[in-house]
């Protein structure tokens, strides 16, 4: 934490959240018949046992990750890793030196100190594949999703810190997108402020996308329908340039989600306004039907066609979860369709986050993102995102 | 580009040794080494999922992105599937990359239990074997072109590197020295990290290791200020050692650490044997100070691609 930290008026009690955790995937261990989990997800890892290790591209992240075992019986979890000071005392964990799971050795060497029962793992290094063999795997999806899809308090306040923190970076560099600023140096402004304002680190390459005004007239799409995200670049941008925003940053692994659409040089015309507005009211039906006992399909419901579409992108969804995945359940209107949107039953601690896209072909669109947070009775906004640059004081 | 073609007949060849019909690939180093492709950058360990696939019988590689943008010209439209939440769908696209051939042995850089079942139902006739034990031998020794992708990371990591040591001084603390070599790699056009930069003030002491990824390969240092001379030594003496024929573990040990760079990370045992070719990070940690350079065996011994 530095001075510039962003101040929290809301409690969050760690030790609290990392025992309920553990309680649920016990629970869910139990519905599932599972008597031993493993964990080489690193979200996972934090989810089970508050151990965190530091941020790093996929491969170092691989050879560096703390491994988690669950027990079915409650005992506090077995974390193997080679920075035993980050794994919090709360659940007595029991915590060992590193498993490489790149190599026979260390895949043995687990597979030998694991408890004995029906085991499910998340993930397999093709060495720990090899050694689990005779222990037939299940797939530890199912007992995870329903573990994680409902948060906490104090899981929320972890999603609600770190969406403040990004929405102050935002602030921050806001001033700084003006004709000739360059994505990648955008993005450097960008992690230096969360860095700064108590972030625990960037989860994605910020994306700066500057949109054509048609599909055809941006980059090849495999779907027919708007490419989104692309990767970030040296290219400057220009005066009236439409910028879709997308980044997401952590705090205690928990992640944030920031979306909104920029005209860069700030000549927001009335078709910019047009667009901000059908995105809100798009957003507005979705949360009028948010609550508990609605489905995923009434979300999709809600937010119908506009101008002529469904008002999200094909390859992606309507709205995901987040929580110490950028994306996970629940997921609502992918390609795994109506019947599996109907499935999803909104339920208190859910978390939403809703990103429709407007799209208007030919005259360019509008894409923002809220994330909500399903209560008793209905939502609560968990991002703060402004729109008086669109003329919409919200 | 150029190196993206040798690559992908490096790994073929591979492949044939192997008797490996189609790699199945979810790591985005290995992904990005036969396709060349510059796909979003995510921090962290994700699950396995089909997202490059291998034919070495045709030399086909398809890849999972709904777009051509970021990836070379060499992989047609027509090889590019989209994202899916249906794992079904992923692995289908895997099979149709490889439809009209025969395959018998599909190799893997991890798996997960579902994927493992949908895997084997898509290539009945195929057994799933070990993929990323094959792809790390064949990524281990550089091409030319790929030591030049790795210098000019080092030299962004090198000068990014350099505003934290102007930032350096009384009251300036850890977060704001990660702040600053962040921001100054953006400026240089970098956004991707090899990992978060690792810092620590005591004092008027500073310790840095930092790593950048350019075009997705790595430039990777660590120094110590004030007083880094000794640890400076260590490098330097197990640098000095470094020679075509060599055994890691005739190298690495006690204080030193020694792993491969390349499209980041790279993983080595100890009973390696060095090539020329080879690049290596090579590191002492002792102290609470800690100094590291990326180097390149070279047939006479080896070059450190790191300066000062």
């Amino acid at each position: 934490m530095t001075d510039r930290a962003v101040s929290f008026d809301r409690s969050l009690d760690r030790a609290r959240m990392g025992r309920a955790r553990h309680a649920r995937l016990v629970d869910a261990m139990a519905a599932q018949e599972l008597d031993v989990l493993v964990l080489l997800g690193q979200g996972n890892v934090n989810y089970a046992t508050g151990a965190r290790m530091p941020d790093a591209d996929q491969a170092q992240a691989l050879h560096g990750r703390a491994v988690a075992a669950v027990t079915a019986d409650g005992a506090p979890p077995i974390v193997w890793t080679s920075a035993p000071e980050r794994v919090p005392p709360h659940l007595g964990t029991d915590v060992r030196p590193s498993l490489d799971l790149e190599w026979d050795d260390g895949a043995a060497q687990l597979c030998d100190a694991l408890p004995p029962g029906r085991l499910a793992v998340d993930d397999l290094t093709v060495p720990l594949w090899r050694a689990l063999a005779d222990r037939d795997p299940q797939d530890a999806s199912v007992a995870l999703g329903a573990a994680k899809i409902c948060k906490t308090a104090d899981e929320l306040e972890c999603i609600r810190r770190a969406q403040a923190i990004n929405e102050a970076a935002i602030a921050a560099i806001e001033p700084a997108v003006t004709s000739g600023v360059t994505g990648a140096g955008l993005t450097g402004h960008f992690v230096r402020q969360i860095l700064e304002l108590g972030a625990s680190g960037s989860t994605v390459d910020p994306v700066w996308q500057v949109m054509a005004s048609s599909i055809a007239g941006g980059p090849y799409s495999a779907t027919g329908d708007l490419v989104f995200p692309t990767v970030t670049t040296e290219a400057p941008f220009h005066a009236g340039d439409v910028v879709f925003v997308d980044t997401g940053i952590h705090y205690e692994g928990y992640q944030s989600d920031y979306g909104h659409t920029w005209v860069v040089g700030g000549d927001v015309d009335a078709r910019h306004r047009e667009h901000c507005q059908r995105w809100l009211d798009t957003v507005d039906a979705v949360l009028e039907v948010a609550k508990p006992g609605a489905t995923g399909r009434d979300l999709t419901r809600a937010a119908g066609e506009v101008y002529g579409r469904r008002p999200w992108l094909s390859h992606l969804y309507l709205a995901h979860g987040t929580g110490t995945e950028s994306a996970e359940m629940p997921f609502v209107g992918t390609d795994l369709g109506d019947e599996f949107d109907a499935s999803i039953v909104l339920a208190p601690g859910m978390v939403l986050v809703l990103e429709p896209v407007i799209w208007e072909d030919g005259r360019g669109g509008f894409r923002s993102e809220q994330i909500i947070a399903v209560t008793d009775d209905g939502f609560e906004s968990l991002s703060h995102l402004r729109y008086e640059a669109y003329g919409v004081d919200r | 580009m150029a190196s993206t073609a040798e690559h992908l007949t490096r790994t073929r060849a591979a492949m044939a040794d192997a008797g490996v019909d189609v790699l199945v690939l979810g790591r985005e180093g290995n992904a990005r080494y036969v396709s060349g492709a510059n796909r979003l950058w995510l921090a962290g360990t994700r699950p396995f999922a089909p997202s490059c696939v291998v034919v070495g019988d045709t030399g086909a590689v398809h890849l999972l992105s709904v777009t051509d943008d970021g990836v070379p010209p060499e992989i047609p439209t027509t090889s590019l599937y989209p994202i899916s939440w249906n794992p079904l769908n992923l692995v289908t696209a895997a099979a149709n990359a490889a439809a009209g051939t025969t395959v018998r042995s599909v190799g893997v850089d991890g798996i997960s239990p579902l994927f493992a079942t949908l895997l084997r139902g898509v290539f009945p006739d195929a057994e799933l074997v070990d993929g990323e034990s094959l792809l790390r031998a064949v990524r281990r020794v550089k091409t030319r072109d790929d030591v030049s992708a790795i210098r000019a990371a080092v030299a962004v990591a090198e000068a990014a590197f350099q505003a934290v040591v102007a930032t350096a001084g009384p009251g300036v603390s850890a977060t704001t020295l990660s702040g600053v070599f962040a921001q100054r790699m953006g400026e240089l056009g970098v956004t991707t990290p090899a990992f978060a930069p690792v810092i620590t003030v005591t004092g008027d002491r500073v310790a840095a290791r930092v790593g950048v990824l350019r075009d997705g390969w790595a430039g990777v240092l660590a120094r110590t200020w004030p007083d880094g001379e000794t640890l400076a030594g260590s490098v330097a003496t197990a640098v000095g050692a470094l020679r075509p024929g060599v055994r890691l573990s005739e190298v690495a040990g006690d204080a030193v650490t020694v792993h491969g760079v390349g499209l980041g990370h790279e993983e080595l045992a100890g009973t390696d044997i060095l090539e020329a070719g080879m690049v290596l990070f090579v590191g002492v940690e002792r102290d609470g100070g800690w100094w590291g350079d990326t180097v390149l065996v070279t047939d006479a011994g080896a070059e450190v691609l790191t300066s000062g």
